[in-house]
């Protein structure tokens, strides 16, 4: 193109774009510069730490987090918060195996299919309670998503009736097919099927937050929303998407859990997901008020939190100290966050 | 030290806001013991140079003298320990707190235990030196009407030996019984000594009440009167004769007879009671009236940000009802709001998605909801032109822009929607003059489109000047509708004021 010197300024051009400093590059890029930190310091204190196996370990762990996690970042980019994630997970993880074994769905593969399906739908389900109760009665999220939390945990317990449904895979082929998706990766390149899992949904959800009209109106909504209204937006209906989304997203992480355990725990509703989720959204740069943040960053965000319990579990730090020292990160995080928001 | 005749006085105040001049050689001086009415137009400075009085901003020059000595007051804290209390329409008051406790706010907070029966015991007695034995010392302050919430701030005040009390449209929330209540209230005080600066535009409570007048233009002093020695139509030939300094691009006439938007007897809240009125295709029609006659509250609640109760509304003669901005926009009726930083665009996102934000959803979705980005960037530059949008990167956020450009963006928003109407509130606002002109001239070309413009602006030099005809409001009526011809500052004001003698629908 001919034009392309000048091809996004117009009249008079007055000021100058802004220059790339130091400052701005760190301030832009720290998340990557952290996380390459990290994986140099991993790297120097173990000798386990870059090897392909472990890598990968943390990934295939990191699946059920980053679905969790992508969820949880479209509903702060409204401005709000969804604390029900972990419960919400174990009650997909519970649902869809109850179904299995109660209902005898594990004798065929669309049995286990449906089973799938019905576990992410009660994730779906709860995520539109969420989503309903905050678009239409503005009730604030932190609220609403508490009490779905408890509601989701009582839920898991009550179908479980409190123990573990283990799913029984030497009678059902489907079932160890089931367990075998998680547990076996990619032949030739050795990566996790649910690791491709998690990449496809990240490479989709980026598409969507970028290049579709979706993404950038939920990303107004969240901006300020009386302003999107006054657009002519309908915040409403992207406030509930934000949660349905989030919903489904954490409901198929249920299932992940599920399969990689072969059982489900009502147990899954006290894993830290939702904290987590929310400290690597925060560390990647969201803004807890809405409107400002992306998903590569998120993600990045998610493995720091991931890589720094790796490199403390592999020098052996002891588990209680380590929720100490990831409290500490979000902190800073946080501050750091707060600092640049008001540059 | 000599003594002087005035409690306090303001003395060629001067005061800039972003190069903007909002006072501009004020004064006032205030007797002891006196109502004294501090009047204007909309933006004459009459609140700026009450803020300057109470602390709230320093003024960039001038002096203030209280009882003869200069003080500099830079706090709102330092204002209230020298006896000066400001009652803003919006009260400062602990809606859970008692009444009790709101009156005497200042001894909650030291840090000696509150002796809480000493507290309510000296609460009631200033409620009953001011003759409001009913009001309940316990009672939260919510619990209260209006009326009486009014009362326990000026007891806050007087708790705190206020010696200038300023009212800012004290009567604006008040009925008719309730406004005599509050004027005995003032002749009590006026006894016991407090100058009490009177900020209103009813004249008729003005001329009844208050003892001297000072009038302010364009952020300076005009006259100081004595009530009894003027007319009220004289007092409003001092508060006009703004000088027209804004260069208003000319249009040929394109008014045609064709009505394209009509509404009829808006009610909606305490604010809009009785609206009507109705534009024509190529017409500019202007929305006037003093801040808070309900201009603003008609237009959102046409549009469904706030609830219609009664009315109708026709856009080309079949009756519609807008329950959002979107269904109105649906229906070809743009609507640019005054709050530019809050409400007009979406500060930290890019121009160019602010710009197609309100079209996004019907002109730029194609297959499986992504953004034709093509037709976007042909369009945004398009409409960038055409404002004359000054920026370095239409990538940038909006809020690397100056106001003007902000609200050049706003507008570009507004026509990518392609309506047929167009509501523009306040639409050159903290706009430099230059980008003033500009919007003008893009208002100009949006009648000659063929579309209907209504301008809601409190400049009178404005409607004036951009308006083929216009619409006054007064406490939430139209109360007049002036053709081209008849629109002077005198005829408007004397509309917005309600000036005997006023000119009949």
């Amino acid at each position: 193109m001919s034009k392309k010197s000048n091809s996004d300024s117009v009249g008079n051009i007055i000021g100058t774009q802004e220059k790339m400093t130091v400052g701005k590059f760190l301030m832009d890029y720290n998340v990557v510069l952290i996380l390459a930190a990290l994986l140099i310091v991993g790297a120097c204190i173990s000798d386990v730490f870059f090897t392909y196996s472990n890598i990968m370990t943390v990934l295939r762990q990191q699946a059920t987090y980053i679905l969790i996690g992508i969820g949880s970042f479209l509903v702060m980019i409204t401005g709000g918060i969804d604390l029900s994630v972990a419960s919400t997970c174990a009650v997909s993880s519970v649902v869809s195996a109850h179904v299995l074994t109660a209902l005898n769905w594990q004798n065929s593969y669309g049995g286990l299919a449906l089973a799938i399906i019905v576990g992410i739908a009660s994730g779906a389900l709860i995520g539109a309670i969420n989503g309903v109760i905050i678009a239409v009665f503005r009730v604030p999220a932190f609220i609403i998503t508490l009490a779905t939390m408890w509601a989701g945990e009582g839920i898991a317990y009550i179908i479980s009736n409190g123990t573990t449904i283990m799913l029984d895979r030497k009678a059902f082929p489907a079932n160890e097919s089931f367990y075998q998706f998680a547990a076996s990766t990619i032949p030739g390149i050795k990566v996790p099927w649910i690791v491709l899992v998690a990449v496809i949904f990240i490479v989709v959800f980026y598409v969507i937050m970028t290049f579709t009209t979706f993404g950038r109106i939920l990303m107004a909504t969240g901006s300020n929303e009386t302003a999107a209204k006054y657009a002519g937006i309908n915040t409403s209906k992207y406030y509930f998407s934000a949660y349905l989304i989030c919903g489904i997203l954490t409901g198929l992480a249920g299932i992940i859990v599920t399969a990689k355990a072969g059982s489900a725990t009502p147990l899954t509703a006290g894993v830290d997901y939702g904290m987590t989720a929310i400290a690597g959204i925060v560390i990647g740069g969201t803004s807890m008020s809405g409107g400002e943040g992306t998903i590569p960053k998120t993600i990045l965000g998610i493995l720091i939190v991931a890589f720094i319990s790796n490199i403390m579990n592999l020098i052996n730090v002891a588990v209680y100290p380590q929720k100490v020292v990831k409290a500490l990160i979000v902190i800073v995080a946080v501050i750091v966050k707060s600092f640049s928001e008001k540059k | 030290m000599q003594e002087s005749e005035y409690r306090v006085e303001l003395r060629d105040i001067y005061k800039s806001f972003a190069g903007v001049k909002a006072l501009n050689g004020a004064q006032l001086s205030v007797k002891p013991g006196e109502v004294h009415a501090l009047i204007g137009e909309n933006g004459a400075g009459k609140s700026t140079l009450i803020r300057c009085l109470s602390g709230v901003h320093l003024a960039d020059s001038g002096k203030i003298f209280m009882d003869g000595e200069e003080v500099h007051i830079s706090t709102p804290k330092q204002g209230i320990d020298m006896g000066i209390s400001v009652i803003y329409q919006e009260f400062a008051l602990m809606q859970d707190l008692s009444v009790a406790e709101n009156v005497l706010i200042d001894q909650l907070r030291s840090r000696k235990t509150v002796k809480w029966r000493q507290l309510r015991r000296e609460a009631r007695s200033i409620l009953d030196q001011l003759g409001f034995e009913e009001i309940n010392v316990n009672a939260p302050v919510k619990t209260l009407p209006v009326a009486m919430q009014q009362v326990v701030e000026i007891c806050k005040a007087l708790s705190r030996n206020c010696k200038i009390l300023v009212l800012d449209e004290p009567t604006a929330v008040l009925t008719n019984k309730e406004v005599e209540r509050l004027f005995v209230l003032i002749n009590m005080l006026r006894e016991k000594g407090v100058s009490i600066i009177y900020i209103s535009h009813r004249l008729e409570e003005i001329f009844r009440i208050c003892d001297r007048i000072t009038v302010m233009k364009d952020g300076a002093y005009v006259k100081t009167v004595n009530t009894d020695e003027i007319t009220q139509q004289d007092l409003v030939n001092l508060m006009i004769g703004r000088t027209l300094d804004t260069y208003f691009p000319k249009r040929s006439p394109h008014v045609t007879d064709e009505v394209i938007f009509e509404v009829r007897n808006l009610k909606a809240g305490i604010d809009v009671k009785d609206v009507s009125f109705a534009v024509r295709r190529g017409e500019v029609l202007g929305l006037s009236g003093l801040v808070g006659a309900g201009r603003t509250e008609s237009i959102r609640a046409l549009i469904g940000t706030d609830k219609l109760e009664e009315g109708e509304a026709f856009l080309n003669g079949k009756p519609v009802r807008f329950h959002s901005p979107k269904a109105a926009f649906e229906a070809g009726v743009g609507y640019l709001p005054e709050d530019r930083k809050n409400q007009g665009v979406l500060l930290n996102l890019p121009i160019y998605q602010n710009i197609t934000m309100s079209a996004l959803q019907k002109n730029y979705t194609g297959t499986l909801g992504f953004v034709k980005r093509g037709k976007e960037n042909q369009d945004v530059r398009n409409l960038a032109e055409e404002v004359t949008l000054k920026a370095a990167s239409l990538k940038n956020p909006v809020s690397s822009l100056s106001g003007g450009n902000q609200q050049k963006v706003a507008v570009a928003r507004l026509l990518a929607t392609n309506s047929e109407v167009l509501i523009l509130d306040e639409p050159t606002r903290g706009v430099d003059v230059g980008a003033k002109t500009e919007i003008f001239r893009l208002i100009n070309s949006m009648v000659e489109k063929g579309c209907a413009v209504i301008m809601i602006s409190s400049e009178m030099a404005e409607i004036i000047g951009m308006c083929d005809r216009a619409v006054i409001f007064r406490e939430g009526r139209t109360v007049a509708e002036l053709q081209k011809e008849e629109l002077t500052e005198e005829n408007i004001i004397a509309a917005e004021m309600g000036v005997e003698n006023e000119q009949k629908i």
